[in-house]
């Protein structure tokens, strides 16, 4: 089964084309300081994952949850939560399915895609 | 720049120390190292201080001016707390090597302190993570552990990485640690028990992680003209490097080195004019398990893609082709992290006085390697016994 995919929201810098996961107050390639919120495809690979079994106290409550490294199709390396059970190995393609609001910062949720 | 050498060295034990506070445990340290370098406290000219969550877990700041309170030394003197997560003590050895080597002052004292096991898992884990960055990584509720069982996943997939290799590290820096009276848990460990770990953050299992530890270790660093008033074999500094890294997991696009540890031991080896097989005894940042392999490759000691094999074949062992981590490293000396690179640095120094209870024979060179937060900073020193 395919996961639907969710678009992603990135930040463009203006002056270099440079892309950021989140708001910045700089490009850190220019300094340019006008930016350009973009849709993406919510859509990459897997770069690593791992399974946090002993969280930090402010995610005590979360149990053990997955991490995942992941490289966007259009070409920013991000972090990111993911449902690992269909996990196979690196390299695997994976998608935007959900967003979470964790103390008003928004963490993006990947699957795997079949 | 002139010459600088260690002409004092002390260390407490590293392990669970609840009766000593953070201030006395860096100065029962500094006590040992001034009192072996034979110096008077009025020819120490400054103090770095090297310090990690001081702040979140024990609630006190200011330690360098504190300490040198304690120790009596001058009035005045410049005493500064140096934080650069893990790579603390490193940061702070390199300032007072700056502050000997440039002339500023002809001796200075280094100190390294942490105090860690009063605390419980989730809160150290908590402080230690104040490492991250906390606007893009953190919020994921990634861990230092979380960046290692990533990193031992994506060196799998490019290299090829088997339990019973990344074991062999673990097995070796145990069995080391055995041998020095200073480490927390040294261990005679079979692949079998450590397989049977508790699971931390996948695949890194309990005996892959580093302890969390109490502890101090002090250097006093002088120039060549009070090297002669001391009574004890010195060593000299060759090099001393502190570069940076991303401090961003996925500003790492090779989860398979650190940056900050390639340039820093580049930079390391072309001011100390030696190459990397001259090396004969490293104290390198294991502190997990799978770190040991990485840093090895980036460190130029190991060649690149190798550091799993060369680990399984006892080629770093105590008599292998280098040395790694014979003082049980951070998985068996233990982690206390302000004083950790402080503590590389006394375990080497024993190394080139030909005084250690794990000796390399005939080491001439030694090198040490202190890396923090995601490898958002490093050190690379070089060492040399001194003729």
């Amino acid at each position: 089964m395919t996961a639907a995919s969710l678009p992603m929201a990135l930040y463009r810098c203006q002056r270099c084309a440079g892309l950021s996961e989140k708001p910045v107050v700089v490009c850190p390639s220019c300094l340019g300081d006008s930016f350009t919120v973009e849709a993406v495809p919510g859509t990459g690979v897997l770069a690593s994952w791992t399974t946090i079994r002993k969280p930090p106290l402010a995610f005590r409550e979360h149990g053990a949850y997955d991490v995942a490294v992941v490289d966007l199709t259009a070409g920013l390396r991000v972090t990111g939560r993911i449902k690992s059970h269909e996990i196979q190995r690196v390299g695997d393609p994976v998608v935007l399915t959900d967003k979470v609001n964790i103390d008003g910062i928004e963490i993006n949720i990947f699957e795997v895609q079949a | 720049m002139r010459p600088v050498y260690i002409s004092g060295i002390g260390s407490t034990m590293f392990g669970r120390l609840p009766e000593e506070s953070i201030e006395s445990l860096a100065t029962r340290a500094s006590v040992q190292a001034i009192t072996e370098s034979g110096l008077d406290r009025e020819q120490i000219g400054a103090l770095y201080l090297g310090n990690f969550i001081s702040g979140p877990l024990n609630g006190k700041e200011v330690l360098a001016g504190i300490v040198a309170d304690r120790l009596g030394l001058p009035g005045n003197i410049p005493c500064t707390k140096v934080e650069g997560a893990c790579a603390s003590g490193g940061i702070a050895f390199r300032h007072a090597w700056l502050a000997v080597a440039y002339g500023m002052c002809d001796a200075a004292l280094v100190v390294g302190v942490e105090k860690m096991t009063h605390a419980s898992t989730a809160q150290v884990t908590s402080a230690l993570n104040c490492a991250m960055d906390n606007e893009l990584d953190g919020p994921t509720g990634l861990t230092f552990p979380g960046l290692f069982g990533l990193a031992w996943r994506a060196y799998h997939q490019k290299y090829g990485l088997t339990r019973e290799q990344v074991a062999s590290v673990v097995i070796k820096n145990k069995r080391n640690g055995l041998r020095n009276p200073l480490a927390q848990m040294g261990a005679e460990l079979s692949i079998e028990d450590i397989a049977a770990s508790v699971m931390i953050a996948d695949p890194l299992q309990l005996f892959d992680c580093c302890p969390a530890t109490d502890g101090a270790a002090a250097l006093l660093l002088c120039s060549e003209g009070l090297r002669r008033k001391s009574d004890k074999q010195s060593v000299r500094v060759l090099a001393s490097v502190q570069t940076s890294g991303a401090p961003q997991i996925a500003k790492h696009l090779n989860l398979c080195t650190f940056e900050a540890t390639v340039r820093a031991a580049e930079q390391a080896y072309a001011m100390a004019a030696i190459k990397p097989a001259q090396i004969d005894v490293v104290e390198l940042h294991d502190c997990f398990s799978v770190a040991e392999i990485i840093d090895s490759e980036d460190l130029g000691v190991v060649p690149r893609g190798e550091g799993a094999i060369w680990a399984s074949e006892g080629r770093t062992n105590l008599n292998g082709d280098v040395a790694i981590n014979p003082s049980g490293g951070l998985l068996a000396k233990g982690h206390p992290v302000g004083a950790t690179g402080v503590g590389q640095i006394y375990e080497v120094a024993r190394q080139l006085r030909r005084e250690h209870s794990n000796q390399v024979a005939g080491a001439q060179f030694g090198l040490t390697h202190n890396l923090g937060g995601t490898g958002v900073a490093c050190t690379v020193n070089i060492l040399g016994a001194a003729q």
